[in-house]
């Protein structure tokens, strides 16, 4: 359900909010038959968090479509013009490079690139991020990225949410796999990005269906496993309110986040 | 087995003391060509560290059949883990004497060899025989993986699969091992264990020791009723490894951790109340259950005579009682 000023709304008021496509469509329609409730408490923040949720999933198909290859943080690879090579398997960004052209390199230079799936889920949302916001507004909050694992990015603010049915397009799942066989351990479980039509993309496994990535994901099991790999019931969302905060606190000068804004919100954006 | 030399320092050891792995090759070569067999019972001499046999493991491989089965098995591994060779194990040998024989080999490789990082590949290495000696062999290595895991962190090191070997773990005490560095005089330690114990609650606004005290005390009240999650730090940025199961808590009854069932069976009355308790809202069954334990562990007498009351009845004792709910 979808409530905005204290009421609930439609999915074609929505729409005449957020603007016509598609893409809008299947996520205001996955929020609107929803049991949560998505709370908003003006058009903008609504607005700002469908155009946001359409661009992680935009991110997602290009990098599915990309030449980047999966590997273990052991075997991390990344093109040394934009990126430091860390130790750990991450990607710290160069001094005087601009972080917009980092982020999208890794989509333009695809073949020069190698990392694990959690890392991929950050760069997807840095990457719907910086169409939302534009590269203005990017360059000057992420000027100092580290890409690596779920490592928190503070102007990235990430909730964990429970979530009913393999959660709303935008969202991002995980698959566990509980008893993979101990020779493949990068297989113990997958990142995912919820598409719309029952669709997923995990780097590694590509889009598939849940059913895919379960079916995948079992392969990889020990020998004499009982148990399926299983999509857990929390997925991973960016604090749609405290970014929004940091934005406008950054475009109106201010230097530090606001305090207080609490990372783990209940509020559902 | 006797040294060349019984009071002769092993000149391996004697060279790793000062990480010198190129050294180290170079007092191998030449330990052989002088005297093949007493260089073979310097490095099969049970001081040797792990490192050692790791960084010497090329030139080894060709002299396999001349080491100790220990031996013979963390070269196998290691050849396993960096270029995807079977495990082989040794021919002929009882299958209980393989098993005692691969958890001293895992074993051994963890506690002398890994705090160390020799090259880019050796956490691979040691990452693959904890996960195996913990998820495998079910030997308890857990104290050790956190070890590793702060002194990686520290290092800046490769932590993401030892980190998520630790949670899959599914066991409370890891987070005794890792509250233990809340008391470090290293920063990053401090740190560290307060990101991994971050959903307990007050752990992360609170002063080092006066969070260890809060995990200790979260432990003691609901250790025997925490519930394994399967989150780790792969699956999200802030995972919650363990979620307290409120009706085991509020009946006293302890859980599996990882299956979530009741460790006995609950009986026709609590069958009952079981059910109308889990229909209560999340903040009830925490108010309710919190109750319930301080009040069993002070006066049991009290709480059976309690806990056989309605639910709204207990409810009001509750609010009589000053609690807020």
């Amino acid at each position: 359900m979808i409530i905005m000023n204290y009421q609930p709304i439609d999915v074609s008021t929505a729409m005449q909010l957020v603007g016509s496509s598609e893409r809008y469509q299947s996520i205001l329609q996955a929020m609107s038959t929803s049991q949560e409730v998505f709370n908003y408490p003006n058009a903008e923040l609504f607005t700002f968090s469908v155009h946001l949720r359409a661009a992680i999933i935009d991110a997602a198909v290009k990098l599915a479509e990309s030449d980047v290859r999966f590997a273990t943080f052991y075997g991390s690879k990344c093109n040394p013009e934009y990126w430091q090579l860390s130790h750990e398997g991450g990607f710290l960004l160069k001094p005087n490079v601009q972080p917009s052209h980092a982020i999208r390199d890794i989509f333009n230079n695809s073949r020069q690139y190698a990392f694990e799936c959690a890392t991929a889920m950050v760069i997807i949302l840095l990457k719907g991020v910086n169409r939302t916001i534009g590269d203005e507004a990017f360059n000057r909050l992420y000027r100092h990225l580290y890409l690596w694992d779920w490592h928190e990015e503070p102007h990235l603010p990430l909730i964990i949410e429970p979530v009913e049915a393999g959660g709303i397009p935008g969202d991002i799942i995980y698959f566990k796999n509980p008893q993979v066989n101990p020779r493949t351990p990068w297989w113990q479980g997958e990142n995912a990005v919820v598409l719309p039509n029952g669709r997923y993309y995990g780097h590694g496994v590509g889009i598939q269906t849940a059913e895919g990535i379960i079916a995948t994901l079992n392969k990889f099991r020990r020998p004499g496993a009982t148990r399926s790999a299983f999509i857990m019931d929390r997925a991973t969302r960016i604090n749609v309110a405290h970014l929004y905060v940091l934005l406008h606190s950054r475009i109106n000068g201010w230097t530090s986040e606001r305090k207080g804004t609490n990372r783990r919100s209940t509020t559902h954006l | 087995m006797t040294h060349p030399n019984e009071r002769a320092i092993n000149p391996l050891i004697k060279r790793y003391k000062s990480r010198d792995w190129d050294g180290l090759r170079t007092t191998w070569t030449d330990l052989l060509r002088e005297n093949g067999e007493a260089a073979f019972e310097w490095i099969n001499d049970p001081d040797i560290a792990f490192p050692i046999l790791y960084s010497l493991a090329p030139e080894l491989a060709d002299v396999h059949d001349n080491l100790t089965v220990k031996h013979q098995m963390a070269i196998n591994h290691i050849f396993s883990v960096l270029n995807g060779d079977p495990f082989g194990i040794i021919e002929g040998m009882d299958l209980l004497d393989q098993y005692h024989y691969c958890v001293e080999c895992f074993e051994w490789m963890i506690r002398s060899g890994g705090l160390e990082t020799v090259d880019s590949q050796y956490p691979y290495v040691i990452d693959h025989a904890c996960d195996l000696l913990l998820h495998h062999f079910h030997h308890d290595c857990l104290q050790d993986i956190v070890d590793i895991l702060f002194y990686r962190n520290r290092s800046g090191g490769q932590r993401h699969y030892i980190l998520s070997t630790f949670y899959n773990a599914a066991n409370p005490i890891g987070l005794i091992y890792v509250a233990k560095y809340l008391r470090s005089k290293d920063a990053k330690d401090i740190a560290f264990a307060k990101s991994i114990l971050s959903f307990i609650p007050d752990v992360v606004s609170t002063p080092p020791l006066e969070s260890e005290s809060r995990v200790l005390t979260w432990l003691e009240e609901n250790r025997d009723y925490l519930i394994y999650t399967y989150e780790t730090n792969d699956s999200h940025p802030h995972p919650e490894p363990f979620r307290i199961h409120y009706p085991a808590k509020y009946l006293g009854i302890p859980i599996d951790h990882t299956s979530g069932s009741f460790l006995y069976p609950l009986g026709e009355s609590f069958e009952k109340r079981y059910q109308d308790f889990q229909a209560l809202p999340l903040h009830f069954q925490k108010q309710l259950s919190a109750y319930s334990l301080q009040l069993r562990r002070t006066n049991r007498g009290l709480w059976y005579q309690w806990i056989a009351e309605p639910l709204n009845t207990q409810v009001t004792i509750l609010q009589q009682r000053g609690w807020p709910l």
